[in-house]
C-alpha cells in the first residue's frame, strides 16, 4: 500500500459498565488505515467492531490509546469522516432532499452550490426522481442509498458503514453492495465497513480484519487482492469467504 | 359497528333521557321551576338567540378564551422545551411540577384574584394558566419522544443550535407539543366558564348563568350549558383536525 495513511489507531482500548462490572468491549487495537482503502471488520457479536466504529467516528472516546485521522486526533465527529448505520436515520418529517442537505448545514455553501450537491450525490445513489420524497414514501434499500447521499456529500475522506445493508432482503443487498462498490471506485472515499456478512466483506474489501470476541481484538487480517468487480462464484473468492466463515465459527463455537 | 350506528346509540340515551324528562314535566310529576323540561329549554334558545346580550356575553367569553389560552400556548411552548432539553433546569423545577400536576388549578383562584385582581386581568391570568400547564407537560413529553438515535446524529452531523431546534426538536416534538394545544383549547374553555363564576360578575357565558340562576330561570341555564358544552366539543373537533394536518404524511414518525 503505497498510498499516504489516513487513519491510525494505537493501543485503543474501551470499556462498560455493565451490570455493576466493567466489560472489556475492544482491547489493545492497532491498525492503520490508507487514503482511499475499503477495509471491513468482520467477527462474531460481542467482539466490538460497532464500538471501534463508533470510536472512529468520534461518537465515543477510548479509555486507552489514541485515533488520529488525517494525522489530527479524533475529537467528536468531524466533516472529514461520515458514517452510515443499520437504520437509515432520514428524519421522518424531512424529504430526501432536506435531509442530505443537513449533511451541509456546517459547509458554508450558497443555497444554488448545495441544491446542485444534492442533486448530484441524489443522481450517485440514482434517487434523482426522489428528492421531495419522503423516507416513509422509500423502500428500505432506497433509504440507504439516500443515507449513502447524505454520508458522501461533504466528501469526507473516510466513511464509515455500520451494517448497512443487514437489514434488506437479499437481493436489495447485492444490488446496493455492486452500487457501493462503483461508488467507491468513483469516489476514492476510504471506507471502514463492519459486518457480518462474509462474502459482503470478501466482495467489497482491500482488506478484512478478523475480530475475535470477548474482549474484542484482531485475530488475522485478510488481504484480498482479487480485481474489481469482482465475481462472487469465482473459485478463488469462494475459497477466501470459505476461510474467513471458518476462522469466524471457531469463535463462535467458542463463545 | 359501523359510525351510523355507534352515533345512534349514542344519541339514544340523551334522547331516553330527554323523552323522560318530559313525560315527567307534562305528567306533573316534576315541578318544572325546579327542574325546567325539555320543552323549556328549547324555547330558552329561542329567547336567548333572540337576545343581543346572549351574544354579546358568548363573544366575550369566547374572547377571554382565546386570549388566556394564547397566552397559555405561547407560554407552555418554550418552557416546556427548555424542560424536556435540560436535565438540570428539569431537576430544579421536578417537585414544582410535580406539585403543579396534583393541585387543581382552581386552587388558584384565591391567590390570582388577590395578586391579579378579581377583574379581566385576573380571569385571562387564570384561563392562561389553566392552559399553558397541559402545554408544559405534553411539550416535555414530546422533547423526551425524540429518538436517541435521531438526537445522535444532530451530535454526527454536528447541527447548529437553531438548526437542531428547527428540523429536529420542533418537528420531533410536534406530537406531543399539538397534544398539548389540543388540551389547552379544552381546558381553556372550561378555566374560562370557572373563571367567570368565580371572579368578579362580569359579561360572559358564565355569568349569564349565574344571572338565570338568580332569577330561578333554569331552562336558560341548561340552554347555556348546552351552548357551552357544544362550543367544547367544536373546539375538540378543531385541535383534532390541526392535529391531523399539522403532523399528516408523518405516519407516527414511525419511520
Amino acid at each position: 500500500m503505497s498510498m499516504q495513511e489516513l487513519l491510525k489507531l494505537q493501543g485503543v482500548t474501551k470499556g462498560f459498565a455493565h451490570g455493576g462490572g466493567q466489560v472489556q468491549a475492544l482491547c489493545n487495537i492497532d491498525l492503520t488505515l490508507a487514503d482511499g482503502e475499503f477495509l471491513a471488520f468482520v467477527g462474531a457479536s460481542g467482539c466490538g467492531k460497532s464500538t471501534l466504529l463508533r470510536l472512529i467516528a468520534g461518537l465515543e472516546t477510548p479509555d486507552t490509546g489514541s485515533i488520529t485521522l488525517g494525522g489530527a486526533p479524533v475529537a467528536g465527529p468531524s466533516p472529514a469522516c461520515g458514517m452510515i448505520f443499520q437504520d437509515h436515520r432520514l428524519l421522518p418529517w424531512l424529504t430526501v432532499a432536506q435531509n442530505i442537505d443537513l449533511a451541509l448545514e456546517n459547509s458554508w455553501l450558497t443555497r444554488a452550490e448545495r441544491n446542485r450537491q444534492i442533486a448530484e450525490h441524489l443522481e450517485l445513489v440514482g434517487l434523482s426522481a426522489f428528492a421531495k420524497a419522503y423516507p416513509r414514501q422509500l423502500s428500505g434499500g432506497m433509504a440507504q442509498r439516500a443515507a449513502i447521499a447524505r454520508g458522501l456529500i461533504t466528501r469526507p475522506r473516510l466513511l464509515l458503514l455500520d451494517e448497512p445493508f443487514s437489514a434488506l432482503d437479499a437481493l436489495t443487498r447485492t444490488r446496493l453492495q455492486n452500487e457501493l462498490q462503483s461508488i467507491w471506485a468513483h469516489e476514492k472515499t476510504a471506507m471502514v465497513l463492519v459486518t457480518h456478512d462474509v462474502e459482503e466483506a470478501v466482495f467489497l474489501a482491500d482488506r478484512i480484519v478478523v475480530l475475535a470476541p470477548h474482549p474484542g481484538r484482531i485475530s488475522n487480517i485478510v488481504n484480498i487482492d482479487l480485481p474489481r468487480p469482482r465475481s462472487r462464484e469465482a473459485a478463488e473468492f469462494v475459497a477466501l469467504k470459505a476461510g474467513l466463515l471458518r476462522d469466524l465459527e471457531a469463535y463462535a463455537e467458542a463463545a | 359497528m359501523n359510525r351510523v350506528a355507534t352515533l345512534s346509540l349514542g344519541l339514544a340515551l340523551p334522547l331516553a333521557v330527554a323523552v323522560l324528562w318530559q313525560a315527567a314535566a307534562s305528567t306533573n310529576l316534576i315541578d318544572v321551576t325546579q327542574w325546567a323540561s325539555p320543552v323549556l329549554v328549547v324555547q330558552a334558545f329561542g329567547t336567548q338567540f333572540a337576545d343581543p346580550q346572549f351574544w354579546t356575553d358568548l363573544s366575550d367569553s369566547l374572547v377571554r378564551a382565546a386570549l388566556g389560552t394564547t397566552l397559555g400556548v405561547i407560554a407552555g411552548i418554550p418552557l416546556g422545551l427548555v424542560l424536556g432539553l435540560s436535565r438540570h433546569v428539569r431537576a430544579l423545577f421536578a417537585p414544582i411540577l410535580d406539585a403543579a400536576k396534583v393541585i387543581p388549578f382552581f386552587t388558584w383562584v384565591p391567590l390570582l384574584s388577590v395578586w391579579a385582581g378579581s377583574g379581566e386581568t385576573g380571569k385571562i391570568i387564570f384561563i392562561a394558566l389553566a392552559a399553558a400547564l397541559p402545554v408544559l407537560f405534553s411539550t416535555i413529553e414530546g422533547v423526551f419522544s425524540i429518538q436517541p438515535r435521531h438526537r445522535e446524529l444532530v451530535h454526527l452531523l454536528r447541527l447548529r443550535p437553531v438548526t437542531v431546534l428547527r428540523r429536529v426538536i420542533l418537528p420531533g416534538a410536534a406530537p406531543g407539543i399539538l397534544r398539548g394545544v389540543h388540551l389547552a383549547l379544552l381546558y381553556g374553555w372550561l378555566a374560562t366558564i370557572g373563571a367567570e363564576y368565580f371572579f368578579e360578575a362580569g359579561p360572559g357565558i358564565g355569568g349569564n348563568i349565574m344571572g338565570a340562576r338568580e332569577l330561578y330561570e333554569l331552562d336558560v341555564v341548561v340552554a347555556d350549558m348546552i351552548v357551552i358544552g357544544l362550543i367544547g366539543i367544536l373546539l375538540d373537533i378543531l385541535a383534532h383536525g390541526v392535529e391531523r394536518y399539522w403532523l399528516r404524511g408523518q405516519g407516527g414518525h414511525s419511520a
